[in-house]
């Protein structure tokens, strides 16, 4: 009886070393694993900067009877488009941002709720909004140009960095009411990041 | 507890990543432009087969031309008063002509083609009086537009 409860305490003994013999390459991979986790896990921060602003320049409004007015603003810079009854002076340009991030990475874009942006009168005499939608374009890979119109409850997905580096430009379509106010409009929109 | 840590360090980095900032969008409406007339333009008095020549600055001449003469009686340029925003540039688009009544001939306009907001513009203008037209007076309209460029 004692006989083999030592031949079981042997066999045990046996058992833990070879535990212990396979624990110690694997703890040595372990380490080495490590390393590797580290350097896949340490992504560049995203950053996002507002270069310039999305303008409309200055116009004079379509005056009543002569219906609603247009001005549409190509993110991708290729100008603007305005509509007949609509005389533009001087130039529009496209709004900005200088985004940087882990290069090879996707990172997705949205703008909150917001599917368009309410240009709200803060300059001189009279009130009122004016409202433009907005249209996304990025260089990040080549001439990737994004929906024409914000889906999705106003998210939109863009593409990766070049270089980790990407511009985000944005333009749109501002609607102009039949004898709108005179003065400066402005108005703001969030955009958020992510990877 | 080396797979735990992977999956803790990497929920923190993907809230970390998030960023934002704002957008922005801006217009200017300016005050539309306007054209009030105020002077006529007058042509005076001629005779059958005179020509008749207002120039923009107000006065007359026969412009070296036996045919034209110094206009006589009342006479003078058309004008109109150019608002809208201030300090903006404008065009002029005048009609080329303006036919009197029962004149045979047509009156050739000239008038001023670009000002600054705000501004009054002028029209003269040159008739040749057919000897067949009928004596009397004679009246006509012509139209003057105003655009910014």
């Amino acid at each position: 009886m004692t006989k083999v409860t030592k031949t079981f305490a042997c066999l045990l003994f046996l058992v833990a070393l070879s535990v212990i013999n396979l624990q110690r390459p694997v703890a040595v991979s372990a380490q080495v694993s490590d390393s590797a986790l580290a350097s896949s896990t340490i992504v560049t921060p995203l950053d996002i900067v507002h270069v310039q602003l999305l303008s409309f320049g200055s116009f004079a409004a379509p005056t009543v009877s002569m219906g609603m007015g247009t001005i549409e603003v190509d993110p991708a810079g290729a100008g603007s488009t305005v509509s007949p009854n609509v005389t533009l002076i001087g130039t529009t340009g496209f709004g900005l941002f200088s985004v940087e991030g882990e290069p090879g990475y996707l990172y997705k874009m949205d703008t909150g709720s917001a599917t368009s942006v309410t240009l709200t009168h803060s300059g001189g005499a009279g009130v009122g909004t004016m409202t433009a939608n907005l249209v996304f374009f990025s260089i990040g890979k080549g001439a990737v140009a994004f929906p024409t119109a914000l889906g999705n409850g106003g998210k939109i997905f863009a593409t990766g960095f070049f270089a980790g580096k990407d511009e985000l430009r944005y333009g749109g379509e501002l609607t102009i009411g039949e004898g709108q106010a005179p003065g400066f409009y402005t108005g703001t929109f969030p955009v958020n990041l992510n990877y | 507890m080396a797979v735990a840590a992977f999956l803790i360090s990497g929920m923190s980095a993907s809230n970390a990543m998030a960023v934002s900032s704002t957008g922005q969008a801006n217009a200017n409406v300016i005050l539309p432009i306007t054209i009030t007339p105020g002077d006529d333009l007058r042509f005076g008095t001629g005779q059958p087969g005179e020509t008749l020549i207002i120039l923009k600055d107000g006065t007359t001449t026969n412009n070296g031309s036996a045919l034209a003469v110094s206009v006589q009686g009342v006479f003078g340029r058309a004008s109109f008063s150019v608002g809208g925003e201030t300090s903006q540039t404008f065009t002029v688009t005048p009609d080329a002509t303006v036919t009197l009544g029962t004149l045979t001939n047509a009156a050739s306009l000239a008038c001023d083609l670009s000002g600054t907001v705000p501004q009054d513009i002028y029209c003269g203008g040159t008739l040749l009086l057919d000897p067949l037209d009928t004596p009397g007076p004679h009246s006509g309209s012509f139209n003057v537009s105003v655009d910014y460029p």
